[in-house]
């Protein structure tokens, strides 16, 4: 694996806002502790999420960040913004007096860029800002994962969240899942609670999760009710219903629309830590792209989960072997997280007995297969999650993918930029002309792009000669530069032309986006390297299509 | 519960938990000495009812009873007395305390009403110390009552302090209020009384109040009409616009902390240094003042002394010949004015001797303490001085000599700081220096003014010192030096936000847009509102709705919606001062609004006020209003309740009128051996239809299309837009200035105020001939500066005349625009009146400034230099203090973000991600 900084001593994780955030991130902070064992890890987190992080392994300290406190100072407005502005100044100031040498930011906020960049960290794995406010990316890897959450290109990624984490941080060795600890007593807690609940049934112990983060996002009770009843009374099964204080409002109606003993709600009665050891007493946690689903994850039960509206099971499915994840085929989706949604017919793709039958195939053992009859691969694919050859996360399609038109890209993407971000080599990656003839219209843009990346480079060659030359007048330069601000231009309207390209250009515009230093000809050679860049994945990128198709 | 009795609840509530909150009393009643009550009682009310008749038949009621301290000296007078309180408490108190007795009755009145009185039944009502701590709308409550229930021939007597006007928060019901002389009248006036009489009490209240600007005053009214207005204006009046934020509570002095100390002083002089001790313990423990006083007087209670009546004192010649020798010295202006004086001074100066040396008096008021003049103008000094603008001034000016104690004791305090005593009255000034020997004093002095000093001649930061009698006494020569001073001060230190409110049309929008541009030039926050545009909406509703009772439905209704979004617009970048031109479409909700909101209001009326009648309506509703005319005008306007009325003159604009050079083609299209631009008035018509026969061009519209008028009128009539007029002023010989009338022919025989286009033409250069206007000569001397005619043939001649001599014309032209430039520009009639407001108001403002949320956070951020100086920036800009204002001019990609910045942003993405819906990891 391509590394950029293996050694850290001191290292700052930023990861503000999520639970489930948080739990993602833990084998990045594992491989850290592992391939760096004296090195001291603080993870910066808002403040709610202190508590979880006590609860993860080789954390040495945590800060909390309190946003509420920042909020209500600043809506008090007035002095209220010297009391936030003092705030942050002491915030920083702590952070500086750390004197950390590596930070990995996880966040992709404009606001936890700017903090790194009054932090001023020399070397950095994520987002951070340059001195005139600018976003500043540095790691390739997390410029990818900007490329495709920001930029509409999710589905052309099939790469887990947690290895684009842990590889923008440069850590090759890693568990393979996620951790938490589980504590003794919480467990203890659990077993008292189970034990007083009055269960009739005496089969497996189901856990759902029925609350979301966003209601879009949430599968309709009517139909958790309906699964449920299934389970309950087709499968001997006993069902708890786990959620925050706040989801009681969902959990309750679900609860009285099943109407039987078997059937408890949690909701609110559980910590995190007691939400941890109750998801590792049920066999099986059925639920939606959750915190909670990636906390049985971390404490090893398996998970059937609806990837529903703005969810995609290939960024943020369960982190382990096994798991099903269901992922709805529908033209809108996944659709963007910041809009909400009045209809979301993603839903109705999904049906109660597929779930149910999921649910009690994986209880028996791993499941392999899914007939077609059970579920329609035109309305929603079935995966199994599994590990890849190299160590990488990745979904395998359990009822055929005919339904996916964007598999093939997702394949040759994958290899595309394990390949040329990670160094793990693929057979046919180095082809070259041939490959570019590809009869796909969606790579009809392929050949100009390549075309642009190498007029780019000679261009540059000008530039640094023109550089170098002194008898060069200034405006010639500068009439250079107009031409490559053009061709940039062009570059990123052939991305949005050719849609499946876009990745490839939107990466190249990043990387001239965080060109770094001041020096002339060092800037030179910097943009260079990303014309380069981007022929060189061009045509990896054709050679590895043609690949996915032949096989 | 409305407004009334939410209140009258309120201080009911106040009134009996305050029992204990009235200090005199509590501290009386601490001592458990009943008879003690009685006997204040029967002092006060002797003081109280000093000149009324009293007789068996006779009717009298006390506003405000309380346990009815005064009550039963009162039944001793009047055959029937009823005592009226708020408080069912104080009232059965009252009632056990006073026992059977069958001259005096009690009354509750729970709505400040003194409701089971009838009209016209009473012939005495007074009220001590009540009304003081009440709001003002429960004071203008008992006005109106108090009114209703007095026979015409009554008195109605109330003891208030005046003075400098404490500002108190609107809803503090214990702390009194002070209130200006003239904003007390005016509220009487509107109520229907007319003040008689207002009598300093200060042997009842005690002169530490004095020595704070402060005059516990009995004031008599008789009535004269019913009332002029409303509960609600008559209450607007008194308030003003009192800042009604509840930080500025705690502005020295508390006037009840003065009191009470100076009625333990008196205790003590009596000889009970026990209960003067007790009392001084009660003062340390519940008022928050004063440390100082409290020691001041423990030391005089050991030093203590017998004195006996008052003794004149002698007078030497040879005191006199010494000090005079100092003044001819060093200040030879005073001299003159002095040896101009008659030998014998005039009946009403007289000097008195006290333990402590002779003090002055005029007529019944002593310019010093009448008693221990030396300890008084010591505490009066170390007070003023705690007050840190006079620490950083160069200059400290007094105004006020009285026998120059605490000259003496300003120059011992503060040696390095220049001093200047402006003392309006020779003859008070004389008998000091007959009286002692001030040689060392004048010495120390850098100056004695018996006239204003000139303000604008001094270098430095300058500070004004007026003494509290001569406040009083020369209310009318200090004004203009305390506005010049406040102008000076103002400027750096209160950072007004000003807002220029202009009309919907009309001649008037120039005005506005000019008085804006003045003010930014000065470099005041301030913004123009331009309504001009919502005209077009004005006149098609005309076209929409034909009905007169329906047009004026929709009018009213439009207006009201005009005043909303005002509201809004005010609310969201709030203003310190609203200058309103005339006819803008403010009306009386929105300035009713504005002012509770602590805005002055103020109305440049730049109108004819006979031709232009709204302000009989419009007056009260505004703190200040300037008129372009004088004299009548004037006391009409303060009639109808506005609460200050000064004369203020239009004037130029020198970047707009200007000399300007024309093209010879130019020249020829707008120029004319003679022209008018203007619109086409009767007295006009009729006047420059005799020019027809001349090379005359007349501009402007509403003129008759027929002969002559048909060629001499350009360009169809139409209107005329500034930079044209001032292309015509420049290309034409002469230029003819005739005020408009709609009544009278040619010139108006009586005319006063003098039009804007009189300063625009002399600003631009251009020869005018004006016709006579009696305020004219105070503006431009006629003859050398400017060329009047007074009617026809007096205009035929001097046309004649002046076109037949250019270089007349151009001199006297030049010396217009010279005199136009130096005194009548836009920029010095703001500050003129920024000076008159800021002299009235400096203490509001200050508390307004202080109240800022700005104020505090420029305090706080002071660790922070840049965030401070952000701050400061913000606040200039005039904006609101929030986190928007402060990030507003950050620009991501226009350099380096520096640290302040970058934290800023930092606070600004935090806001922004918290907020949003369903906030999550993914950020566009």
């Amino acid at each position: 694996m391509i590394r950029r900084y293996p050694d850290k001593s001191k290292v700052l994780l930023v990861n503000i806002t999520r639970l489930g955030d948080m739990l993602q991130a833990t084998p990045t902070i594992a491989g850290i502790k592992a391939e760096n064992p004296s090195c001291h890890i603080t993870v910066l987190v808002e403040r709610q999420f202190v508590d979880v992080c006590h609860v993860i392994p080789n954390i040495d300290e945590v800060i909390g960040l309190d946003l509420g406190l920042v909020c209500r100072s600043l809506d008090r407005e007035g002095d209220g913004i010297i009391d936030a502005f003092e705030y942050v100044s002491d915030l920083v100031g702590r952070l500086r007096s750390e004197k950390f040498d590596y930070c990995l930011n996880m966040s992709s906020s404009a606001y936890t860029a700017l903090l790194l960049s009054l932090v001023g960290i020399g070397r950095n794995g994520g987002w951070t800002s340059d001195e005139q406010g600018y976003r500043l990316i540095e790691s390739s890897w997390a410029q990818l994962f900007a490329t495709s959450v920001f930029h509409q290109n999710r589905q052309y990624n099939s790469l887990n969240l947690v290895d684009v984490f842990r590889c923008s941080a440069d850590v090759e060795q890693h568990p393979h899942k996620l951790l938490i600890n589980v504590d003794p007593a919480a467990r203890a807690y659990c077993e008292e609670l189970l034990q007083r609940a009055s269960f009739t049934n005496t089969g497996p112990l189901i856990a759902v999760q029925a609350g979301a983060s966003q209601g879009k996002r949430q599968w309709a009770p009517a139909k958790f009710v309906e699964l449920i009843k299934h389970l309950v009374h087709e499968h001997n099964a006993r069902v708890i219903l786990t959620g925050s204080p706040k989801e009681c409002s969902i959990v309750d109606p679900i609860v009285a629309g099943c109407g039987s003993p078997n059937v408890v709600s949690l909701a609110g009665k559980t910590s995190i830590p007691q939400l941890a050891a109750m998801l590792q007493l049920a066999d099986i946690l059925v639920t939606g792209d959750t915190g909670p689903m990636h906390m049985a994850v971390a404490v090893g039960t398996p998970v059937v989960s609806m990837f529903l509206a703005s969810a995609y099971g290939f960024e943020t499915g369960p982190y382990s072997e096994g798991n099903i994840v269901i992922q709805p085929v529908i033209g809108c989706g996944p659709c963007n997280p910041n809009k909400s949604c009045g209809r979301p017919d993603c839903h109705e793709t999904i049906a109660p007995e597929l779930v149910a039958s999921l649910t009690v195939a994986r209880l028996k053992g791993e499941v392999t297969q899914v007939a077609a009859s059970l579920a329609d691969p035109a309305r929603v694919i079935v995966y199994r999650s599994a590990f890849d050859e190299n160590g990488f996360c990745d979904l395998v399609a359990l009822n055929g993918g005919s339904g996916d038109h964007f598999a093939r890209y997702r394949r040759a993407y994958r290899k595309l930029w394990l390949d040329d971000l990670g160094g793990y080599r693929f057979p046919a990656a180095d082809t070259k002309p041939p490959a570019l003839a590809v009869a796909d219209d969606g790579l009809a843009g392929l050949k100009d792009i390549v075309a642009c990346a190498q007029r780019g480079q000679e261009l540059i060659r000008s530039l640094q000669e023109g550089i170098l030359d002194v008898s060069v007048p200034a405006a010639k330069l500068g009439q250079i530069n107009i031409q490559l601000t053009e061709l940039d231009h062009h570059i990123e309207g052939l991305g949005f032309q050719f849609s499946p390209l876009e990745s490839l250009s939107r990466m190249f515009l990043f990387a001239k986006e965080n060109l770094k230093g001041t020096d002339a000809l060092e800037l030179a050679s910097q943009m260079n390297r990303a014309y380069q860049d981007l022929e060189r994945r061009c045509i990896k990128f054709g050679n590895y299509f043609q690949g996915v198709k032949s096989a | 519960m409305g407004e009334i009795e939410k209140l009258a609840a309120q201080m009911k509530l106040e009134s009996e938990r305050g029992l204990g909150a009235d200090l005199r009393l509590a501290a009386g009643q601490a001592l458990g000495d009943e008879s003690l009550l009685w006997q204040s009682g029967e002092r006060d009310f002797s003081a109280m009812s000093k000149g009324i008749p009293t007789g068996e038949g006779l009717c009298a009621v006390e506003i405000g009873c309380r346990v009815g301290r005064m009550l039963r000296a009162a039944s001793k007078r009047f055959g029937r007395v009823i005592g009226v309180d708020l408080s069912e408490l104080s009232i059965n108190r009252a009632r056990s305390l006073i026992g059977p007795n069958s001259h005096v009755e009690l009354a509750l009145s729970s709505h400040l009403d003194l409701r089971p009185i009838p009209d016209s039944s009473v012939d005495f009502i007074w009220s001590f110390s009540a009304l003081s701590t009440m709001p003002p709308l429960a004071v203008a409550s008992y006005l109106i009552e108090g009114r209703r229930i007095l026979k015409p021939d009554g008195v109605m007597r109330l003891q208030l302090f005046l003075g400098d006007e404490i500002v108190v928060s609107g809803d503090d019901l214990l702390r009194p209020r002070c209130y200006g002389h003239e904003r007390v009248r005016n509220a009487f006036r509107l109520a229907g009384f007319s003040c008689a009489e207002a009598e300093n009490v200060m042997p009842l209240l005690g002169g530490a109040l004095q020595a704070h600007g402060i005059e516990a005053c009995l004031l008599t009214l008789r009535p004269t009409g019913r009332p002029a207005a409303a509960l609600s204006d008559i209450a607007a009046a008194l308030e003003g616009s009192v800042v009604r934020d509840k930080a500025v509570g705690h502005l020295p002095p508390d006037i009840d902390t003065l009191a009470t100390l100076e009625y333990a002083s008196a205790v003590a002089e009596e000889g009970d240094e026990e209960r003067a001790k007790r009392i001084l313990s009660y003062v340390e423990t519940c008022c928050r003042t004063s440390a100082i006083d409290v020691r001041d007087i423990l030391d005089r209670m050991l030093a203590r002394t017998a004195h006996g009546p008052r003794k004149q004192a002698p007078t030497h010649d040879g005191i006199l010949a010494a000090n005079m020798q100092v003044v001819r010295e060093r200040f030879p202006q005073a001299h003159a004015a002095l040896t101009a004086l008659p030998t014998q001074p005039p009946s009403g100066v007289r000097v008195t001797e006290t333990i402590q040396g002779p003090v002055v008096w005029r007529d019944a008021s002593c310019l010093d303490h009448p008693d221990k003049p030396a300890q008084a103008a010591a505490a009066w000094v170390s007070r003023a001085l705690q007050d840190k603008r006079l620490e950083e001034a160069a200059e400290v000016i007094v105004a006020g000599f009285g026998a120059g104690y605490h000259l003496e004791e300003i120059l011992k305090a503060t040696p390095g700081k220049r001093l200047v005593c402006f003392e309006p009255s020779a003859e008070a000034l004389k008998a000091a220096l007959s009286a002692r020997d001030l040689e060392a004093c004048l010495r120390g002095l850098s100056g004695l003014e018996v006239s204003p000093p000139d303000v604008a001649a001094l270098e430095g930061p300058c500070e004004l010192l007026v003494r509290p009698h001569n406040a009083l006494l020369d209310a009318e020569a200090i004004k203009p030096l305390q506005s010049a001073i406040a102008m000076r001060r103002g400027l750096s230190a209160l950072h007004p936000r000003i807002a220029v409110l202009g009309p919907l049309q009309g001649g008037t929008i120039p005005t506005g847009y000019y008085s804006q541009a003045a003010l930014q030039r000065l470099g005041h926050c301030s913004r123009g509102i331009d309504m001009s545009g919502f005209n077009k909406g004005y006149e098609l509703l005309d076209e929409l709705v034909r009905g007169d009772l329906r047009r004026a439905v929709v009018r009213s209704s439009y207006v009201d919606s005009l005043t909303t979004a005002m509201l809004e617009s005010f609310e969201e970048k709030p203003v310190d001062i609203l200058i309103c031109m005339a006819q803008a479409p403010a009306s009386p909700r929105f300035l009713a609004e504005m002012r509770k909101r602590g805005v002055i209001t103020v109305l440049w009326f730049v109108e004819d006020y006979l031709r232009f009648t709204y302000w009989r309506e419009m007056a009260k509703c505004y703190d200040f209003v300037f008129t372009i005319q004088k004299g009548e005008c004037l006391e009409a306007i303060r009639k109808a309740g506005a609460g200050e009325v000064h004369y203020l003159p239009t004037a130029c604009d020198p970047l707009v009128h200007r000399p300007v050079v024309l093209a010879p083609e130019e020249a020829a299209h707008w120029g004319s051996e003679v022209s008018f631009v203007g619109a086409g008035y009767h007295n006009r018509q009729q006047m420059f239809a005799s020019l027809a026969h001349l090379p005359f061009k007349i501009w402007g519209s509403e003129w008759p299309t027929c002969r002559p008028f048909s060629s001499l009128v350009q360009q169809e009539g139409r209107r005329i837009s500034p930079e044209e007029y001032v292309k015509i002023f420049n290309a034409s010989a002469i230029n003819l200035n005739l005020h408009s009338s709609s009544e009278r022919d040619g010139v108006e025989p009586h005319g006063d105020f003098i039009n804007p286009r009189t300063f625009e033409l002399a600003a631009s250069g251009a020869f005018q001939l004006v016709d006579e206007r009696s305020l004219l000569a105070e503006c431009f001397e006629p003859g050398r500066e400017i060329v009047t005619f007074r009617d026809l043939p007096d205009l035929l001649a001097k046309i004649e005349h002046y076109r037949a001599r250019p270089e007349e014309r151009s001199e006297i032209a030049g010396r217009a625009r010279e005199r136009a430039l130096r005194d009548h520009t836009y920029e010095k009639r703001i500050e003129q009146m920024l000076g008159i407001i800021l002299a009235a108001k400096f203490q509001q403002l200050s508390a307004r400034e202080q109240a800022s949320p700005w104020a505090k956070m420029i305090e706080r951020s002071k660790p922070h230099e840049e965030l401070s100086k952000r701050c400061a920036a913000a606040r200039e800009r005039g904006e609101q203090p929030t986190l928007d204002a402060l990030a507003s001019d950050i620009v991501s990609g226009k350099g380096k973000l520096t640290e302040t910045e970058q934290k800023l942003m930092f606070l600004f993405h935090v806001r922004k991600h918290i907020s949003r819906p369903g906030r999550g990891k993914e950020e566009a």
